[in-house]
C-alpha cells in the first residue's frame, strides 16, 4: 500500500484486498479525495485509493463501506 | 409421596423434578393437560411457560432456549408433531437437548383424538430431514410418564439430542398412582457449548449449518457414531418370557394388553410371554434377539404395522432372519384398541391351539 | 492518535475453511453496512459478553462469522421464535434477532408478529431490501409495485400479488412493543441515523424494556441489477416512497401512537392474579390430596374388578369414578381411571372406567365391566350388554329398561336423581349412586374408604364435605330400607 500522507493530517488507510470496489466511499467522501484505482487487487477488483490529500477524518468512507476491514481512518 | 394423577400431569411433574426450566407449547387434544399443568406449575416454581402461536413456534422456541443452555420441553400430538419435525431436525443438527412429548392420536390428517401408535416412524426414526435420530422412550403407565420424562431429560443432556416421550391418547388421559421422586435433579452445565449471554460463553456458536461438504460429512459421521453409542442406554423388559413358545412384542399401552393376554393364555396352559422395548430408539435389539430366538413372534400394535416392520428389521439385523420372516401382527387403527379377547384368539391361532 | 476502524467483529472470518477478512456480501450490499454498525454498537456499549445474536436464514445467515458475540443460528423464518426461547431462558442477556424480508416478512411473519404482540424482550433487526437476496432475487412481500424480480419478470402486479407489506406499520398496531422504527443505509446521513437507532435497540435490550423492531431499508445491487450507487439511489427514492422512514414508537421517549392507547380498554371485571410461589417440587406436590393413599401392594388373592360409570356431563360421573378409584388406593390396590374425552365429552355424554386389582393392571380398557353405573338412557343402552356374567348394573330409576341386562347380571334401579332433588341438592346425584354402590356391596371396597374418598373429592369446597357425608348416610339408609 502506497500512500502519500503528510505529517499529522488525517488519512484513510485502505486494505486493498478487502475492497470490493463498490464506490460507496468515493461517492460519500465530502472532499472527493478517494478514487477507484487502475490496478487490481488479489480478487481481480480495482480497489479504492486515497488521492493523497484532502482527508478531514470524517470517516464517512468507513461508514458507507460495507466491508469491515477495507477502510479505516487514522486521525493523528 | 404418591399422587393419583392423569398421566399427562405426571409428565409435567417429571419435567419439573428433572430440572426443566421452560415449557413451550400449543394445545392439542389429547395432550392439552400437559400444557394445563405446565401453565400452572412452571410459574409457581419461578419457571417459564409460554403458549406458542403454533407448534412450529414451540419447537423453535425450544431451539432458542436449549441453545441458551436451559432444559426445555414441549408436548403435542400427531398434527403438531408433524409440524415440529423440521425443528427437531434442527435440534438434532445443532446437537441440542430438548424433550418432546407426543401423545399419539389417530391419523392421518385430522384423524381423531383417540389412541394410535401411528407416529411410530417420525417418533422413532427421525421424522424430519437429514441423517438424524432421536432418543425415544415409550411409557405405558402414569408412573412411567413421570419417570421416562425425567429419563428423557437425562438422555437428552447426556447425548446432546432431542428426546421423544412417545405416548398415546389412552395413557395420556388415564389416571394412576404416581410415586414422585425424592429430590429434584441438579441442572446440567452446558456452558461448554451454549450461548448463555455470559463472558465465558461469548465465543459459543449454536448452529446446524456446515457449508463445506467435507465438514458436513464429518459431522454426520460423528452423529452416526453417537447414535451407535446410544445403544448402551437401550431399555427393555420381559414378562413370562423365559420358557415361552410365543413371544408377544409390544410397546407402550399395547404392552399392557400384551401382558394381560399372556396372563390369560398362561391360565389356559399356553406358554406365552411378552417382550417390551422401553426405548424404541435405541432399539433393544440384542435383548429382543435373546428373548425371541427360536420362538414364535406376534406383535400387538395400534398402527398399520410400522412397529412390526421395525421388529422384523431388528431381528434380521441380529441375525434372526427366520424369526423375522415369521413375525405375525394383530393391530387396530383409528383409535380402536386391540382387545385382550382378540389378542388371545390371534395368539392361539399362531400356536395352533 | 485516534483511529476510526471496525469494532466488535472478529479479525478473521473463517468461512468455508478460508482465512479471509472479507464478508460474503456483494459489493455495495446494505447488509454489510448494517453488520458493521451492529458490531460497532455492541462493542461501544460494552455488550459483547452478554449479547446473544439469533441469526436468520437468508443473506444474513453468516453474521456469526463476523460479530464477536454468542450466536444461535435459527431455522428459516424462526429467528423470532428462537429469540423468544433465548430471551426467556436468559432474561439477563441482550437478545438480538436479525431477519430479512423472507425470514420475517413471509415464512416467519406470524412468529415475529406474535413475539412482538407478547412483548418478548428482544430486539429484532429487519433488513428490507425489497426482495429475496440469497435465493436469487425473487419477489418478497416487500417488493415494490412494478418492481422486477425473478418471479415478477414483468414487474410486481398488485392485482395478482398484492401490495408491499409495511411491517412497521402493521406491528405498530400492537400494544406491547416499546420501540418501532424504520431507517435506511442509502447514504451517509441515513447511515448515521441508522447507527443511532441500532444503539437505541441495544439500549432497550440492555435495560430489558421490552420488544423493539428496527426495519432497515437496504440496497441489494446484485438483485436490483444496478451498480452500487444506483442501488443506493433506488433505495432512497423508490423504496422510501413506499416505506417512509421514521420512529413510529419509542415509548420511553414519549413517542407513542395515539391510537394504541385508545384501543386498549381492559375490562374492569377481569384481573391478573399474582402467581403463588413455592420453593421446590416437594413443596408444590407435597400437598395432601385428602386421600394420602400409600403405594399399591401386590396381593394376588384380590381379584381384578372393572367398573364403568356413564351418564351425561354435569352429573358427576367422572368424579364418582375417581371416588371409587381413590377408595381402592386406600386399600393399597393397583388402580386405574380412564375417562371418555374429546368431542365425545363435549357432546354431553360422559363416561369413565375404573380398574381395581391386587396385581399390576395390564390392559387399561374396560370392555366387560363387573359393575356398570348408568345415569341416563343412552349410556344404559350403550353399555348394559357388555356387563360380565355375575356383574351388577345400577341404573337411575328415571331410565326406562328398554333392554334387559345379560343373563346372570343383577340390575338395581336407584332413584338417584330424584333422591338428590328431594334432599334439596340436585347436584349430589352421584353421591346417591355412591350410596347405592355401598348399599349393594358393589365395589368390594371398604365403606369407610369410600367415605374418605368422597370427602376428599370436595377438598376444594370444604363446606360441602359434611353435607355430602350426611347425604351419603341418609341415602344409604333409605336404600337399605327399601
Amino acid at each position: 500500500m502506497e500512500e502519500k500522507t503528510e505529517g499529522a493530517l488525517p488519512r484513510p488507510e485502505i486494505e486493498e484486498d478487502s475492497c470490493k470496489g463498490c464506490g460507496r466511499c468515493v461517492a460519500a467522501c465530502p472532499k472527493k479525495c478517494l478514487s477507484i484505482q487502475e490496478h487490481m487487487n488479489r480478487m481481480g477488483i480495482r480497489p479504492v485509493g486515497y488521492v493523497g490529500t484532502g482527508c478531514i477524518g470524517c470517516a464517512m468512507c468507513f461508514y458507507n463501506c460495507p466491508e469491515p476491514y477495507a477502510i479505516k481512518v487514522v486521525k493523528p | 409421596m404418591t399422587k393419583f394423577v392423569k398421566s399427562n400431569e405426571a409428565v409435567v411433574m417429571g419435567a419439573l423434578y428433572a430440572g426443566c426450566d421452560l415449557y413451550f407449547g400449543y394445545p392439542i387434544t389429547p395432550a392439552s393437560e400437559i400444557a394445563h399443568g405446565a401453565a400452572k406449575w412452571f410459574p409457581m416454581l419461578g419457571r417459564t411457560f409460554v403458549q406458542a402461536e403454533c407448534e412450529t413456534a414451540s419447537v423453535n422456541m425450544m431451539f432458542g432456549a436449549a441453545g441458551a443452555g436451559k432444559l426445555c420441553m414441549t408436548a403435542t400430538s400427531g398434527p403438531g408433531f408433524s409440524l415440529m419435525q423440521e425443528g427437531i431436525s434442527y435440534l438434532a443438527g445443532a446437537e441440542l437437548p430438548a424433550v418432546i412429548v407426543d401423545v399419539n392420536r389417530a391419523g392421518p390428517g385430522l384423524g381423531n383424538v383417540y389412541p394410535e401408535q401411528s407416529d411410530y416412524t417420525p417418533a422413532v426414526k427421525g421424522g424430519g430431514h437429514g441423517n438424524y435420530q432421536t432418543f425415544t422412550l415409550a411409557p405405558a403407565s402414569a408412573q412411567e410418564m413421570c419417570d421416562f420424562t425425567i429419563k428423557a431429560f437425562q438422555m437428552a443432556a447426556k447425548w446432546r439430542t432431542p428426546a421423544v416421550v412417545f405416548a398415546d391418547g389412552l395413557q395420556g388421559q388415564m389416571m394412576e398412582a404416581v410415586e414422585l421422586p425424592d429430590a429434584e435433579l441438579p441442572r446440567p452445565d452446558f456452558s461448554e457449548w451454549a450461548a448463555q449471554g455470559e463472558p465465558a460463553t461469548r465465543r459459543n456458536l449454536v448452529k446446524s449449518i456446515f457449508l463445506d461438504a467435507a465438514a458436513q460429512e464429518v459431522f454426520n459421521e460423528h452423529l452416526q457414531r453417537k447414535y451407535e453409542d446410544m445403544a448402551a442406554d437401550a431399555m427393555a423388559e420381559t414378562y413370562l418370557a423365559a420358557d415361552a413358545e410365543l413371544i408377544i412384542v409390544a410397546f407402550g399401552i399395547a404392552s399392557r394388553v400384551a401382558r394381560t393376554t399372556a396372563e390369560t393364555l398362561r391360565r389356559k396352559g399356553l406358554k406365552v410371554g411378552v417382550f417390551r422395548p422401553i426405548t424404541l430408539n435405541p432399539f433393544p435389539r440384542e435383548r429382543l434377539a435373546a428373548a425371541a430366538k427360536g420362538r414364535k413372534i406376534m406383535t400387538i400394535e395400534l398402527d398399520a404395522g410400522q412397529f412390526a416392520d421395525d421388529v422384523r428389521l431388528n431381528l434380521a439385523k441380529a441375525g434372526l432372519g427366520a424369526e423375522a420372516a415369521n413375525v405375525m401382527m394383530i393391530h387396530r387403527m383409528g383409535g380402536q384398541v386391540v382387545t385382550v379377547d382378540d389378542a388371545v384368539k390371534a395368539a392361539k391361532m399362531i400356536l395352533g391351539k | 492518535m485516534k483511529t476510526i476502524e471496525q469494532k466488535g467483529m472478529y479479525q478473521k472470518f473463517p468461512r468455508s475453511g478460508k482465512d479471509t477478512r472479507v464478508t460474503h456480501y456483494c459489493a455495495g450490499c446494505g447488509h454489510g453496512i448494517v453488520n458493521k454498525l451492529v458490531a460497532e454498537c455492541c462493542a461501544e456499549m460494552g455488550l459483547q459478553d452478554q449479547t446473544i445474536f439469533v441469526d436468520p436464514v437468508g443473506c444474513g445467515v453468516f453474521t456469526y462469522y463476523y460479530w464477536d458475540a454468542a450466536h444461535i443460528s435459527a431455522a428459516h423464518g424462526r429467528a423470532s421464535a428462537a429469540a423468544t426461547g433465548v430471551s426467556r431462558a436468559r432474561p439477563d442477556a441482550v437478545t438480538i434477532a436479525y431477519q430479512g424480508d423472507g425470514d420475517l416478512g413471509a415464512i416467519g411473519f406470524n412468529n415475529a408478529f406474535q413475539a412482538a404482540s407478547r412483548g418478548e424482550k428482544f430486539g429484532c433487526i429487519f433488513i428490507n431490501n425489497s426482495l429475496y437476496g440469497m435465493t436469487g432475487g425473487q419477489m418478497a412481500p416487500t417488493t415494490l409495485e412494478g418492481e422486477k424480480t425473478t418471479t415478477t419478470p414483468f414487474g410486481r402486479d398488485p392485482a395478482l400479488t398484492g401490495h408491499p407489506l409495511h411491517v412497521c406499520e402493521v406491528f405498530n398496531q400492537l400494544q406491547a412493543p416499546v420501540y418501532i422504527a424504520r431507517v435506511s443505509v442509502a447514504d451517509t446521513k441515513r447511515i448515521m441515523q441508522c447507527k443511532q437507532a441500532i444503539k437505541r435497540l441495544f439500549e432497550i435490550q440492555r435495560d430489558h424494556k421490552g420488544y423493539a423492531l428496527l426495519e432497515i431499508l437496504a440496497p441489494c445491487p446484485t438483485n436490483f441489477r444496478m451498480d452500487p450507487l444506483k442501488a443506493a439511489e433506488f433505495c432512497k427514492n423508490e423504496m422510501e416512497a413506499e416505506f417512509p422512514l421514521g420512529t413510529f414508537r419509542d415509548v420511553d421517549k414519549g413517542v407513542t401512537p395515539e391510537a394504541i392507547g385508545a384501543q386498549h380498554q381492559a375490562s374492569a371485571a377481569l384481573e391478573v392474579k399474582s402467581v403463588p410461589q413455592v420453593a421446590s417440587c416437594a413443596e408444590l406436590f407435597g400437598v395432601s390430596d385428602g386421600v394420602d393413599a400409600p403405594p399399591a401392594e401386590d396381593d394376588p388373592s384380590v381379584p381384578e374388578r372393572r367398573f364403568k360409570f356413564a351418564g351425561y356431563g354435569g352429573q358427576g360421573i367422572l368424579s364418582l369414578g375417581i371416588c371409587v378409584a381413590e377408595a381402592a388406593r386406600l386399600e393399597k390396590r393397583h388402580t386405574l381411571w380412564f375417562p371418555s374425552y374429546g368431542p365425545e365429552q363435549r357432546g354431553g355424554s360422559a363416561s369413565c372406567s375404573v380398574v381395581v386389582s391386587g396385581t399390576p393392571i395390564g390392559s387399561p380398557t374396560v370392555e366387560h365391566p363387573d359393575v356398570l353405573v348408568c345415569m341416563n338412557q343412552p349410556s344404559y343402552e350403550r353399555f348394559v350388554g357388555d356387563v360380565k356374567k355375575g356383574g351388577i348394573v345400577i341404573v337411575d330409576a328415571s331410565v326406562p329398561i328398554t333392554k334387559q341386562p345379560p343373563e346372570g347380571v343383577k340390575l338395581y334401579q336407584v332413584p338417584a336423581i330424584q333422591m338428590a332433588e328431594d334432599f334439596g341438592v340436585p347436584k349430589a346425584a352421584n353421591t346417591m349412586m355412591l350410596a347405592a354402590l355401598r348399599a349393594f356391596k358393589a365395589t368390594g371396597l371398604d365403606d369407610a374408604h369410600l367415605e374418605t374418598a368422597l370427602c376428599a373429592s370436595f377438598k376444594k369446597k370444604p363446606q360441602l364435605v359434611e353435607k355430602n357425608r350426611d347425604l351419603l348416610h341418609r341415602a344409604e339408609a333409605a336404600l337399605l330400607n327399601n
